[in-house]
């Protein structure tokens, strides 16, 4: 069958991402988010089809939602050589004008009529919406030496435009959320420009910055190590957020990266994410956990990167662990005991609860004489598997070589009861019956 | 389009309000007067009193009659407000179901928002016959301090009385609004307000038609009444010492006493001596008794020189917490009957030096206010915008028993503040999020909002984990609290609705119950 004239019209349409895309606050699967980063402005919607990782079914889901939501824009395809730009091309080309408005065809197109609320009003309300991240001031649009009654006016002023009680009661669709919205922003620029230590930071980072962005790092984690006694209380959290953390948060949040290299930052980091799921589906976990790693460096508040570099990172710590495993082994038949020592515990660094490991490297401890460590595998082997008669063995000959007769007794019986064929065991036994409890008791 | 009144609910005497022809009017009730009194009593025969008919009846049915009830109001039987005020008021407070204060009278028992419901439905009435037309939509004031508790029993009252409350708004505020309308210049002002039961005072801020409250403080013990009882004190003393009698123990002549005194204190802000004059006020062995007193100003305010000391002691407190000297002022605002008395103006004068507004009637200024809010609300008027505050911070519970604050009092609404928090044990999977409101640091002194367990969070080591709590108050004061693991982006939130002492339930049946009881009245 033949597709109509109006797909195939379609299929010809480039798609390319709107400015300000990034401030849709979109939830994306990894796989849409896969199929945003192959629009370039340059790659047709039949080539989307072909190369967006989705069944071609979903593909035009995808791109229909995103065009009728406005993330996506189309133009005519140009040339039939589109395919070959797009290859040379590594990282997706995001069209990001800085703090830009949209267009003026964008707006029209939000605009209704039929709402209790002034076109007029909506367009002014739109607008601002668009350049809600710039910077505080421009916000405001105060300039950055003014006095705090001029923030106060332009404060009020605003206000008075967006506040949500203008239009209490009315029906004004999205436009409720949006007035929420700018309201919020307004009151939070109005905050930190009126408080002399924020405002100060704020204005001397726009004189640092002035002549090139400088790319901060992400908001660390705000859990900072709390001083004193930690009772172990189930109840939530962490220390209050003293006013200098907050105005930290704050400077956090004014010093944001410039929109367009975040977009190019997020662009990479989908682009590495791709290929770190490529390398999980192909069992390659070393490539696929650098792969994430690198996704996650470029754009550090992904969780789905996250979650990719722990699920690689898993598995190639299997691999790690099963290779120390060997070499621990072979170091031990061939007669370097230290070594095999250094391996298994280099090995329970990443499986601290397997008792077979743990039991191990109780018995090199102890071939090594080094009772101490030897003690604490053996204790835990045994505590991890109560009922494997071999760990209490194990524990019992360390103990029995600190000396502690009664308890090396003890854990010999236990191995002989959960084992009543351990001859090992048995021998042993017998042997500290034998020995006189003054020497081998004999400490002081 | 609906009419809007704006309610002034007073712990002594409550106002109504609207606007007409874009001017503010107060109404007047029934027998005339702008303001009434904000009491309730049951009879000896049983009938239902409110406004002035309680009053008339006050004394001598004291343990029948119901006053500054607005004081117990959303309060925890256990307050300290209303331990004191069981040890003052002669009328029977009762421990109810939900830990909350009831009080008793005639054998009846009734909640605070009840006592609430029933003085704001006279409003609506007054209204109602000013109007010739049904009255639904009202606005509200309660006191700048007001917790959400307390907010969200007043709302209960205006349910119970018929009304839909579209918001409640602070009475400084209020004030604060009629005294800026079509003002364009921006300035601070103090709001005094002295009512008949409370003191409160707040620093306020106007300009480009926009009210925001900068400060504000007060005392719930300390009002008008305290003058009255003054005089009342200062008199019956007089009089055992001519006469020999003590008229304490007489109910009716105490009655006769009191209205004297109140009558007398008014007077003395205009004159500088009267006279109380009560013939016929006892009888003894040796005939009837004449009480005949004569009261000058300057004896009356060595009587209440104490009581005005402490309000402005309050006052600067108020400033020191706005950051503001008296020069800072522009404007001083006097609401509340009391601040008639020239000594109060001439202490809040002394004070910022400069001289007090007289444009607005103090005792309506807040209902004038409300109505104003209301038409705002209602009408989109382009010319003034109230911006609330939050009454109380807002926070959450932390594990070593402290309280975290997200949103400071005072903080402009709608807002939406958030916080990175962690664990404290290593593989803790559940956290657990309580939402407090208090200026307590500890989070046991608090009010507890609600609580809710973000669980489901991976195990790691302690204090790795990142979870963000989000605090969002939107244009009608509803919060929501949500908890959000960054590494998972499981979240978990609440909508914290304020929850009044009554169940939904309770408060249908009382407005069935109320039906009922409802007073007849002409059509």
């Amino acid at each position: 069958m033949q597709p109509s004239a109006a797909r195939r019209e379609r299929d010809q349409l480039v798609p390319r991402l709107a400015p300000g895309w990034e401030r849709f606050g979109l939830t994306l699967s990894p796989a849409e988010g896969f199929l945003l980063s192959r629009i370039d402005g340059a790659t047709s919607w039949t080539l989307l089809r072909e190369i967006g990782g989705l069944a071609p079914g979903e593909v035009d889901r995808c791109l229909e939602g995103w065009l009728a939501e406005g993330l996506v824009l189309v133009d005519a395809a140009e040339s039939p050589h589109a395919l070959a730009a797009s290859e040379l091309q590594t990282a997706p080309s995001v069209r990001t004008q800085g703090p830009d408005i949209p267009t003026g065809d964008a707006i029209e197109r939000q605009v209704d009529p039929g709402l209790e609320i002034p076109v007029e009003a909506q367009r002014r309300v739109l607008a601002f919406e668009a350049g809600l991240e710039r910077p505080y001031h421009e916000l405001l649009g105060v300039g950055t030496g003014v006095d705090a009654k001029a923030v106060k006016r332009a404060y009020f002023q605003l206000s008075k435009e967006y506040h949500p009680d203008r239009y209490y009661r009315r029906e004004i669709g999205p436009y409720a959320e949006k007035l929420d919205r700018i309201f919020k922003k307004i009151v939070e620029a109005y905050e930190l420009l009126t408080d002399p230590t924020t405002r100060a930071e704020i204005e001397r980072s726009i004189a640092a910055r002035a002549p090139e962005p400088v790319p901060t790092p992400e908001p660390p984690a705000a859990a900072p190590a709390s001083a004193g006694a930690n009772p172990p209380a189930s109840p939530p959290s962490a220390p209050a957020p003293s006013a200098g953390r907050r105005a930290l948060e704050r400077l956090h949040r004014q010093f944001r990266i410039p929109d367009a290299i975040l977009a190019e930052r997020r662009g990479r980091a989908r682009e590495f994410h791709a290929a770190a799921l490529v390398a999980l589906h192909k069992q390659r976990w070393l490539e696929a956990a650098g792969s994430a790693r690198l996704a996650i460096a470029f754009d550090p508040s992904n969780g789905d990167y996250k979650k990719s570099f722990g699920d690689a990172q898993v598995r190639v710590n299997e691999i790690r662990v099963k290779e120390l495993l060997d070499r621990a082994e072979i170091a031990a038949h061939g007669n370097a005991p230290q070594e095999a020592l250094r391996l298994f515990e280099e090995a329970l660094h990443y499986r601290p609860h397997d008792p077979a490991v743990n039991a191990r490297a109780a018995e090199l401890a102890l071939d090594t004489g080094e009772l101490a460590p030897a003690r604490e595998y053996a204790e835990r082997a045994c505590e991890l598997r109560s009922e494997v008669g071999a760990y209490q063995r194990t524990l019992g000959r360390v103990l029995a070589r600190e000396g502690l007769r009664e308890k090396a007794l003890a854990s010999f019986e236990r191995a002989v009861a959960l084992d009543p064929k351990d001859n090992r065991a048995m021998d042993e036994i017998k042997k500290l019956r034998r020995t006189p409890r003054r020497r081998i008791g004999g400490m002081r | 389009m609906s009419r809007v009144i704006g309610i002034d609910l007073g712990t002594t005497n409550s106002c109504v309000a609207l606007i007409d022809g874009g001017k503010p009017v107060v109404i007047p009730n029934a027998g005339g007067y702008k303001t009434s009194p904000s009491l309730f009593a049951i009879s000896q025969d049983g009938k239902r009193l409110v406004g002035h008919l309680a009053k008339r009846q006050a004394i001598t049915n004291a343990r029948n009659t119901v006053y500054a009830s607005k004081r117990l109001i959303g309060r925890r039987f256990d307050a300290r407000e209303v331990q004191t005020a069981i040890k003052l008021c002669p009328y029977e407070i009762v421990r109810g179901p939900n830990d909350d204060p009831r009080i008793v009278i005639s054998g009846k028992t009734f909640t605070t928002s009840e006592i609430a419901a029933i003085v704001l439905r006279e409003m609506k009435h007054v209204a109602e016959e000013y109007l010739g037309e049904p009255v639904t939509d009202a606005v509200v004031t309660v006191p700048a301090h007001f917790n959400d508790t307390q907010r969200q029993c007043t709302k209960d009252a205006g349910k119970i009385a018929g009304l839909n409350v579209l918001r409640i708004i602070n009475e400084p505020t209020a004030a604060a609004l009629a005294y800026g309308l079509g003002k364009t210049a921006e300035q601070k002002i103090a709001v005094y307000d002295l009512g008949g039961g409370t003191f409160d005072i707040s620093i306020v801020e106007l300009g480009e038609g926009v009210v925001e409250v900068l400060a504000t403080s007060g005392d719930t013990f300390l009002g008008g009444e305290d003058f009255d009882r003054r005089i009342v004190d200062f008199v019956l003393a007089q009089f055992q010492e001519r006469e020999g009698t003590d008229l304490r123990q007489d109910s009716m002549a105490l009655q006769r006493l009191k209205d004297a005194a109140e009558k007398a204190k008014c007077d003395l802000s205009t004159l500088n001596s009267t006279e109380i004059n009560l013939p016929f006020i006892a009888n003894d062995a040796n005939g009837p008794r004449h009480l005949n007193v004569t009261l000058d100003r300057a004896t009356l305010e060595g009587l209440v020189g104490d009581v005005v000391a402490q309000t402005m002691k309050c006052v600067e407190q108020c400033m020191t917490d706005a950051g503001l000297g008296p020069k800072d002022i522009d404007h001083v605002v006097l609401v509340g009957g009391q601040t008639r008395t020239p000594m109060v103006q001439a202490a809040v004068t002394e004070f910022f030096g400069k001289r007090v507004h007289r444009g607005v009637n103090p005792d309506e200024v807040v209902a004038v206010g409300a109505a104003i809010q209301g038409n705002m609300l209602v009408s989109g008027d382009r010319d003034l915008l109230l911006l609330d505050v939050t009454p109380l911070s807002l926070g959450i519970a932390t594990f070593d028993g402290h309280f975290a604050t997200l949103i400071e009092r005072n903080t402009t609404a709608p807002v939406q503040k958030a916080h990175t928090f962690t664990t404290t044990r290593d593989n803790q999977t559940a956290v657990k999020i309580r939402v407090l409101q208090g200026e307590s640091d500890k989070a046991a002194e608090n009010h507890l909002l609600g609580e809710f367990v973000l669980s489901n969070v991976p195990p790691a080591p302690k204090g790795e984990p990142e979870i963000e709590v989000s605090f969002d108050i939107d244009a009608n004061g509803i919060v929501n609290v949500s908890a959000r693991d960054s590494a998972t982006d499981a979240e978990q939130s609440i909508t914290v609705s304020a929850t009044g002492t009554l169940s939904d339930e309770e408060i249908e049946k009382i407005m069935q119950d109320h039906e009922t009881h409802e007073l007849p009245r002409k059509k």
